[in-house]
């Protein structure tokens, strides 16, 4: 199932794509939003990159950076829950109607963790400790590049483009990538 | 050198404590699983972790009885005691097996099975470690918006949250759970779920 099909079934995916109620006008009208990756589709209330690789200009692509950096907790934190929840590093092995529950019993347990673990350090097990594969089965489920394309580009979001403006008014452009042995130049 | 003396001694003593409780209780000899109404203590199992105990349950001691207390009214009274079942639970939520969570407990699998899922109940229906996000509150709204920005150092300061979708593997479900099985294989190339979730600037799912 692709990240977008699922997003429009869930309640929130629903809610902030109609973004019809009046807690949805609230947030839109304080210019707040919610990043995603390109694997979604841009509305007033979701952030999503502007699509394509090359040829964006400078300020889209700065855009891009920026938001990215807010994707990257995301990504960083279902690295932690899966890394503390070894139940997760191989497939789970029970009735489907279970499934959920267990799911998000292991995403409240890394919460539960985050909030009251004083040493802040994701206790894990060791290398020799257990059958923790490399290959790790829950794989990161986004960032498929997305062409620009006729679909993309009828998305009209003015979010994206406000946001655009926000970063080329802070003058921000994406850092310059070093490359690996530019500490000799 | 000492050091390592000392560290040895005290090894020797929890290993010792731990295998004089097991003897005692009359295990030994049998090979049946452990009688289920006679699990260990909860120093028993403590003591048999010694230093891995933190590693063991995917967090620290205090962290861990801070979570045996507020589950603590939602867990079944009598039978196994609270820390054991959370212990059980995170044991079996850190991807231990159940054939070693049940030994090191002393409890027969059945009992085992049924605990982690007395364990999964309780959170589930503990309200403050419910998934939630405050979003109605301005306070909220801005506390969140500044971290991402402060966290990333970027311009924008109107981010609530970032979202994405992992997919979790699973056993290939049953036709008879599913309509179409096929549906459920991800582009990974195994079966999976679609799990989307959103997160906040300080790593917390929301």
């Amino acid at each position: 199932m692709h990240d977008s099909t699922a997003f429009a079934g869930s309640d929130f995916g629903a809610w902030a794509t109609a973004a019809s109620d009046s807690l949805a006008r609230e947030l839109i009208e304080g210019s707040y939003c919610f990043a995603g990756d390109e694997a979604y589709a841009a509305s007033e209330l979701v952030a999503v990159p502007w699509p394509g690789r090359g040829g964006l200009n400078q300020w889209r692509d700065a855009y891009n950076f920026c938001q990215s950096s807010a994707r990257i907790h995301i990504e960083q934190a279902f690295g932690k829950v899966v890394q503390r929840m070894g139940v997760l590093w191989r497939p789970l092995r029970m009735s489907y109607a279970k499934l959920p529950v267990v799911i998000q019993t292991a995403f409240k347990l890394h919460n539960f963790g985050r909030r009251h673990d004083s040493t802040g350090v994701v206790h894990v097990t060791g290398p020799n400790d257990g059958p923790y594969d490399a290959r790790s089965l829950v794989q990161d489920n986004g960032a498929v590049a997305v062409a620009a394309g006729p679909r993309r580009a009828r998305q009209q979001s003015h979010l994206r483009e406000r946001m655009t403006r926000e970063v080329e008014a802070a003058g921000r452009l994406r850092p310059p990538v070093r490359g690996m042995l530019s500490f000799i130049a | 050198m000492s050091f390592w003396h000392d560290a040895r001694d005290q090894l020797a003593v929890n290993h010792a404590a731990a295998a004089a409780y097991t003897y005692t209780s009359g295990v030994l000899g049998s090979y049946r699983s452990p009688s289920p109404n006679n699990p260990a203590s909860f120093r028993a199992v403590r003591i048999s972790y010694g230093d891995c105990f933190a590693r063991a349950m995917r967090m620290s001691e205090g962290c861990f009885f801070k979570l045996v207390d507020v589950l603590r009214p939602h867990l079944p009274v009598g039978g196994i005691s609270p820390e054991l079942r959370v212990s059980m639970g995170l044991w079996y939520y850190g991807g231990g097996s159940y054939l070693d969570v049940a030994a090191v407990h002393r409890v027969s699998h059945s009992t085992f099975d049924n605990s982690v899922w007395e364990f999964t109940d309780a959170v589930s229906s503990t309200k403050n470690m419910d998934i939630t996000m405050p979003i109605d509150d301005p306070q909220w709204r801005a506390r969140t918006a500044a971290l991402f920005q402060q966290r990333g150092d970027s311009p924008l300061n109107n981010i609530l949250g970032a979202f994405d979708g992992i997919a979790i593997a699973q056993e290939p479900p049953t036709a008879r759970d599913v309509s179409f099985v096929a549906d459920h294989m991800s582009r990974k190339g195994f079966f999976a779920i679609n799990t989307q979730a959103m997160c906040d600037a300080n790593y917390e799912i929301t």
